[in-house]
């Protein structure tokens, strides 16, 4: 697959799933699949069949690093591609992030009318 | 992507705006309700959550400021934590509801009609003083009511956390916040310097706060990169007021220059090579919207190409210089055209200047600097009272013409809003005209502040301010009336040991309620006068 059509939103504000989904689905024309919980994003991952999963760093239960190491210790979501969604951006933070095998790490707040096109530029970069 | 996708997007993003606004508001306000009467340090954990998930999101429903004030706000209270008693939380409720007005759709971010959105609102200030360090609170509260995010620091390494977060606008340094000692305060100012030489202070603005006054420590601070000198006990309002100053000064060097040309990816380099000089550049590829734009961005100069299809530069240039409030900015023509009698032809249709393309990018900036500083200076001297700035009276009643044709054949609503100081003969009779007059100034500052950059913004009697707010309904008008007011209210003036306040009633109208200029001046004033008589502090809809 070399363009990015599915991807998977792992967020628990649900403001943020709704924009989202407006900045993916509406303006950018891809399809959406949304996830409220670290928890569900392994099955949502293995039933969607994604082609790339939007982790948002801070989320209550299990957080965006967590559900990055649930995702990769099943067969079938190892080799899912991830990116960060975070409002803390400072370098440090931003290495350690990459350091654990995501594709990219984008800041919060993003602007949904540019959303979709930053996705598909991290994604022809893989 | 599909126009009417984008259509579609953003009916969908307005909708998810508004309900956004409306519920971010109740959040806010129940928040700093429940810190101001429960008085329960252990709300901080949630208030520190709430702050961090709005810094997450408003950007993203377009509101910005909101997002960097809710950011400032959350590291802050982060930074605060086992320090914070019980007694602080009032200060925390207030700065917690100083977010509210963000939400605004009168508030600076607001991105409406197509204009640029201000880059250069008030922004966030760093105070480095001790905890116990007498009025600064207050100075916080200050700083918040004028749209400053304010952050207290109380040792170096908070400090350099601070610094790193973020961008400050000004940095307020208690001289003695390491000790009384001249050698402390000495070791103090080396700081500074090094911090200022070594980047993370950025373009911030670095004041000392004193507890005495000495021309020797003044020199100190001033070598040390100190631009602000303030002895405690020292007035807050005086301190937004020089930073404010400052901004403006900064901001003086810059200029709107507007490009009309209808070779695009020129036109795109000559922006590019102003903005990297320094200017803030806009294009306008259609010479036949020239005038629309040139309302919307209000540029300090013109730079027009000779040749355009549909009308030419000499043509445009006439049309330009027909209305009044266009014939001092300065129009260059760019051409080709190296004919020297057709460049005579066109400077006396009104151009100022005609510079040959292609230009070299020096050439242009300097010529474009040159012109932009003169028309400035000329134009402050013309138009603007020299207390606070704003538009003279006849200036601003000229304004509200224009505004309202503009209106008028854009079919949207403009309100018009009169201030008046309430009982400010009281203010200069008890305290002096020097205090009055900062009082003005103050309100100046404020109303520059909550307005819209397309908002024009006069004085227009002694105490009475004129607001014309185009792209603006009623109940929004009153929404930003309601801010200036309360903001104003909660105004702290020293006149030596003595402490005041001072309030404002304001009376507004609209259109198309109301139809012409002097029927809406007639109207606010009516308005105004009914403030006046229900009590003062408040504010009146005419009709």
């Amino acid at each position: 697959m070399t363009t990015l059509q599915h991807v998977l939103c792992v967020e628990d504000e649900p403001d943020i799933r709704l924009i989202a989904q407006l900045a993916l689905e509406t303006v950018g024309g891809l399809r959406v699949s949304l996830c409220a919980a670290g928890t569900e994003a392994v099955e949502a991952a293995r039933r969607e069949r994604p082609d790339l999963v939007v982790l948002d760093v801070m989320m209550p239960g299990l957080d965006g690093p967590g559900t990055l190491r649930a995702l990769r210790t099943h067969p079938e979501t190892r080799e899912l591609p991830v990116v960060f969604m975070t409002a803390k951006v400072q370098p440090a933070e931003v290495a350690q992030l990459m350091e654990l095998g995501a594709l990219a790490v984008v800041a919060k707040p993003f602007d949904p009318m540019t959303l979709a096109q930053q996705l598909r530029e991290i994604w022809s970069r893989r | 992507m599909s126009e009417h996708r984008l259509a579609a997007a953003r009916q969908q993003l307005e909708m998810l705006r508004r309900d956004y606004r409306q519920r971010t508001r109740t959040l806010l306000d129940a928040l700093a309700t429940r810190l101001q009467e429960l008085q329960d340090i252990s709300l901080l954990d949630e208030t520190e959550n709430q702050l961090h998930k709005l810094a997450g999101s408003g950007g993203s429903f377009g509101f910005a400021e909101l997002s960097r004030a809710a950011r400032q706000l959350e590291l802050q209270v982060r930074q605060q934590r086992g320090r914070l008693t019980d007694t602080e939380l009032p200060l925390l409720a207030s700065q917690v509801r100083a977010l509210i007005p963000l939400l605004d759709e009168g508030a600076p971010q607001s991105q409406r009609s197509g204009q640029a959105s201000p880059s250069s609102g008030p922004g966030a200030v760093l105070i480095w003083s001790a905890n116990h360090a007498q009025g600064d609170d207050r100075l916080c509260v200050t700083l918040e009511q004028f749209g400053h995010a304010a952050q207290r620091v109380a040792d170096r390494e908070s400090l350099d956390r601070a610094l790193e977060g973020s961008d400050f606008e000004a940095l307020l340094v208690d001289l003695e916040v390491e000790g009384p000692g001249t050698s402390q305060r000495d070791a103090l100012l080396e700081h500074l310097s090094q911090l200022r030489t070594e980047g993370p202070l950025g373009q911030a603005l670095v004041f000392a706060l004193a507890s005495e006054d000495a021309l020797l420590l003044r020199l100190r601070a001033a070598r040390a990169g100190v631009s602000g000198f303030f002895v405690r006990p020292f007035d807050p309002v005086k301190v937004v007021d020089r930073i404010e100053r400052m901004r403006e000064e900064r901001q003086a060097l810059q200029g709107r220059v507007l490009l009309i040309d209808d070779d695009q990816l020129l036109a795109r380099h000559h922006a590019a090579v102003l903005e990297a000089g320094g200017f803030e550049a806009r294009i306008c590829t259609d010479p036949l919207q020239a005038l629309e734009v040139m309302a919307l961005f209000h540029p300090d100069l013109v730079l027009m190409d000779v040749y355009m299809p549909g009308c030419s530069g000499p043509e445009l240039a006439r049309v330009i210089r027909m209305h009044d409030e266009w014939l001092a900015t300065p129009l260059v023509f760019l051409s080709a055209e190296t004919d020297l009698d057709l460049q005579l032809t066109a400077a006396s249709e009104g151009a100022d200047d005609f510079l040959t393309k292609p230009i070299a990018d020096g050439h242009l900036v300097a010529a474009v600097r040159a012109r932009v500083q003169r028309a400035r200076q000329v134009a402050q001297l013309i138009h603007s009272d020299s207390l606070t700035g704003l538009l003279k009276h006849g200036r601003i009643k000229e304004e509200l013409v224009t505004e309202l044709a503009r209106a008028r054949r854009q079919q949207r609503p403009l309100s018009v809003m009169m201030i008046d100081i309430d009982r400010f003969k009281r203010v200069n009779d008890r305290y002096g005209h020097p205090v009055g007059d900062q009082v003005l100034r103050a309100l100046g500052n404020l109303m520059r502040q909550r307005a819209r950059k397309s908002d024009r913004l006069g004085r227009y009697g002694g105490e009475e301010f004129l607001l014309i707010l185009p792209d603006c309904d009623t109940q929004n008008a009153r929404a930003l009336a309601e801010d200036i007011r309360e903001r104003f209210s909660a105004l702290r003036f020293t006149h030596g040991k003595e402490d005041f306040s001072v309030t404002l009633s304001a009376g507004i109208a609209c259109y198309p309620r109301f139809e012409d200029p002097g029927e809406l001046l007639a109207q606010a004033d009516q308005a105004l006068y009914a403030a006046k008589q229900n009590g003062r502090n408040r504010v009146e809809l005419a009709g």
